[in-house]
């Protein structure tokens, strides 16, 4: 038991000295959001305004259009005497204009012909902006044209939201599948990565000390399971740790971040005239359902019971990962033999965080979904992900059982086969020969 | 009555797989005595010592402890260096000691106190904050030496101690081991390097294809293995060795004088050597018996061994 502590202690506090380890905790999540924004920043920096050269054939168009405020595109109007192809040679020197070009219309409930000229194409988000923008004129002409005021042309879109409700035993009460699905992936991305990452972990320590010989010396004093579950607790507990630290640095983030913004949605003028402008009304629906979302996160959200799920199946998933993968580091001399096990060990894992990627979004109960979150290989990823959306609690306590009696039963195979392994050199184990120690040992 | 000894195995058989690495072994150890563990490669010396280190458990026979069936807390009593040993490259020197000394047992505050006083010895105490792959080679075995000592063992294991060390240092540790070997400990020595058992050790075991072929005494080995050879050293070449109960093997001169190895028959023949002798016309400088270095009785072991077997 001392010699358990020892190697537990040695395993995290050599890892916490690393600075490797708090370069990740600390720049791990801005590098993380870094990268998530790089697409957007990309985007916005290299947008240039475009102006856009109406030749509007039609005479639906021009004059409306000249009078709206577009994102990035600049509308202008052309000289009253242009003629198509010189608006269309003057474009070959010009990168920033473009020529929308719509054809003579018959009346206005004929569909437009309209075409977009220029020497480089323009962008989808232009082109959205154009199209919605256009669609939106032509409403309003041909509303004009059928007789009915501009208040009751917005009667026509009606605006939908239908509102989930889940039964309880005092009636319902409201949900959000968006949130529950943002929460289900978060919570099984931090499981696979823990699993994958952490249990790697294991895998070198252990392949260290047998390539450094040191086996020999400490197993003189310690025995291989005790050295196994020093290690894997040690670097569990460093993963734990590494979370905590995420966990807190996400919410003084968010907080810090939430109050900042809170006041600008709510509070800052444009922001709301903004929203106002577009919608046509002075409370944003938007706005509105954000506000829900932070409201039901805050008070309807069981985060005890979600954290809860996620260290309980965190601890169980990585005991079982772990020790398949100490054991793994035990039998290989080369690291590189190492992947040959490696992967299909993971691979359930890989399979669980799949399925939730795919499957989730259209039913989080189906079939295979609800196997996984019971089969202990796949239940730590599949199972964490389910909760937010409300699962029985039979369900979660069958399979936190079913994954702690196989953490409990890995660790004791894995024991063996490390116990074998760590002093086998030069053989090239296969699966046939892991097998025979664990039935051996 | 005799106290037991230090340890003690007794029909020791360990198999792995088919291949049998150790068959039917016996032997005991005494405190205060150097034992030259001998053996080809794959001879089974290594099965050996992790077998007495409780890293292996034997299929058959047991070891015992000073009478005592072997247990975690004899073997914390052990000092093993290995033969192809390391430390953590990336750890800091004295981090590592400290928590492989507080492995074997000793707290915190003992695991400091001794590592200091072995590493002001070695003059290696600046080294405490150093990472151990800043340190060359030579620095690290001598860390190596003092984590299989640190905790005062009283069976020490070393195989193959000296290979990557200088000169100095080879002195350096061949003065502990002396020492220790004064203080009554018990030291097992495993190595090729026949100068060095000659040197050191008092008892030799010898392994081949894991049976343990020799047991016994240094003195009484080459005492077995005597071949009757015999060392003349004459003022000058003399005809009259030739034509008697002997062999001329060697003739020829050492520096000023004239050297013959004889190889008699029996004791009986060496006496007629010495009645030759007292009568030759040039002076006798010397006379010995040459016997046979542990390199020969080695060479011979194994190549009666592969005869046997062939």
């Amino acid at each position: 038991m001392k010699a358990f502590r020892l190697v537990a202690s040695f395993e995290l506090i050599q890892r916490l000295k690393k600075r490797s380890f708090w370069i990740i905790t600390f720049l791990g999540p801005l590098l993380y959001v870094l990268l998530m924004s790089i697409p957007a920043l990309l985007a916005v920096s290299t947008i240039k305004e475009t102006t856009v050269h109406v030749y509007d054939e039609s005479g639906y168009f021009a004059t409306a259009l000249s009078k709206k405020k577009l994102t990035d595109l600049r509308v202008a109007t052309v000289p009253d005497k242009a003629t198509f192809e010189r608006l269309r040679k003057a474009l070959i020197n010009s990168d920033d204009d473009v020529l929308l070009h719509i054809k003579p219309m018959a009346d206005v409930m004929e569909d437009p012909v309209i075409e977009v000229v220029s020497k480089k194409e323009l962008g989808q988000q232009a082109i959205k902006t154009l199209t919605s923008t256009l669609k939106e004129v032509l409403r309003r002409r041909r509303a004009a044209a059928m007789g009915l005021a501009p208040g009751q042309l917005e009667k026509l879109s009606p605006r939908i939201h239908i509102q989930q409700r889940i039964v309880t035993e005092s009636g319902t009460k409201k949900t959000q599948a968006g949130l529950s699905f943002a929460l289900a992936m978060v919570a099984s991305i931090l499981i696979y990565i823990a699993l994958s990452a952490y249990g790697g972990m294991v895998l070198n320590s252990v392949q260290e000390e047998k390539q450094n010989r040191l086996v020999e010396v400490i197993l003189l004093s310690v025995r291989p399971f005790e050295l196994m579950l020093g290690k894997i607790v040690g670097i569990g507990m460093v993963g734990i740790l590494q979370y905590i630290l995420w966990g807190v640095m996400i919410f003084v983030i968010s907080l810090v971040g939430g109050l900042v913004l809170g006041f600008s949605i709510v509070g800052s003028p444009e922001m709301s005239s903004m929203a106002a402008g577009s919608m046509g009304q002075a409370a944003s629906p938007e706005v509105q359902q954000l506000m829900e979302a932070v409201h039901y996160a805050i008070h309807e959200v069981n985060w005890t019971l979600i954290v809860t799920s996620i260290v309980l199946y965190f601890i169980g998933g990585f005991f079982i990962y772990a020790a398949l993968y100490a054991a793994v580091g035990a039998a290989v001399d080369d690291p590189r033999d190492a992947q040959m096990f490696i992967f299909p060990l993971i691979l359930p894992v890989l399979l669980s965080f799949i399925s939730v990627m795919t499957t989730l979004n259209i039913s989080p109960h189906s079939g295979a979904i609800f196997w996984m979150s019971m089969i202990p290989l796949t239940s730590p990823v599949a199972m964490v992900a389910r909760i937010p959306f409300g699962v029985e609690w039979w369900e979660i306590a069958l399979s936190l059982m079913l994954l702690m009696a196989t953490a409990v039963f890995m660790v004791w195979v894995a024991g063996r086969v490390f116990r074998v392994g760590l002093l086998m050199y030069g053989t090239k184990p296969t699966w046939k020969t892991l097998w025979k120690w664990v039935r051996t040992a | 009555m005799t106290s037991p000894p230090l340890l003690e195995v007794q029909e020791i058989v360990k198999r792995f797989g088919e291949k049998v690495a150790l068959d039917h072994v016996s032997t005991s150890f005494q405190p205060g005595k150097i034992y030259g563990l001998l053996g080809p490669n794959g001879a089974g010396k290594t099965t050996f010592i992790r077998v007495i280190t409780r890293i292996y458990i034997p299929d058959e026979g047991e070891v015992r402890y000073r009478g005592m069936p072997i247990e975690p807390a004899h073997v914390r009593r052990i000092g093993y260096l290995p033969e192809e040993r390391g430390l953590y490259q990336k750890y800091k020197v004295g981090d590592q000691l400290m928590y492989l000394a507080q492995l074997k047992g000793l707290s915190r505050q003992e695991a400091r106190r001794r590592l200091m006083h072995w590493m002001e010895k070695f003059e290696a105490a600046d080294w405490w904050n150093r990472k151990v792959n800043e340190l060359s080679k030579g620095m690290q075995q001598k860390l190596q030496f003092i984590l299989t000592v640190v905790h005062d063992p009283e069976l020490i294991i070393l195989d193959e101690p000296f290979t990557g060390f200088d000169p100095i240092n080879t002195e350096l540790i061949k003065d502990e081991i002396t020492r220790m070997h004064k203080e009554g400990k018990c030291i097992i020595f495993s190595t090729h390097r026949m100068e060095q058992v000659e040197e050191l050790c008092e008892h030799i075991l010898f392994i081949n294809e894991a049976r343990l072929l020799v047991d016994e005494e240094k003195h009484r080995l080459k005492e077995r293995y005597r071949a009757y050879r015999y060392e003349v050293v004459l003022d000058a070449p003399w005809d009259g060795l030739q034509g008697g109960p002997w062999e001329v093997i060697e003739s020829g001169p050492d520096g000023p004088h004239w050297r013959y190895v004889l190889k008699v028959q029996d004791e009986g023949a060496f006496r007629q050597l010495l009645h030759r002798l007292h009568d030759a016309p040039v002076n006798v400088r010397r006379i010995a018996e040459v016997l046979p270095t542990l390199h020969n009785i080695f060479i011979h072991l194994v190549n009666s061994a592969v005869h046997e077997s062939v």
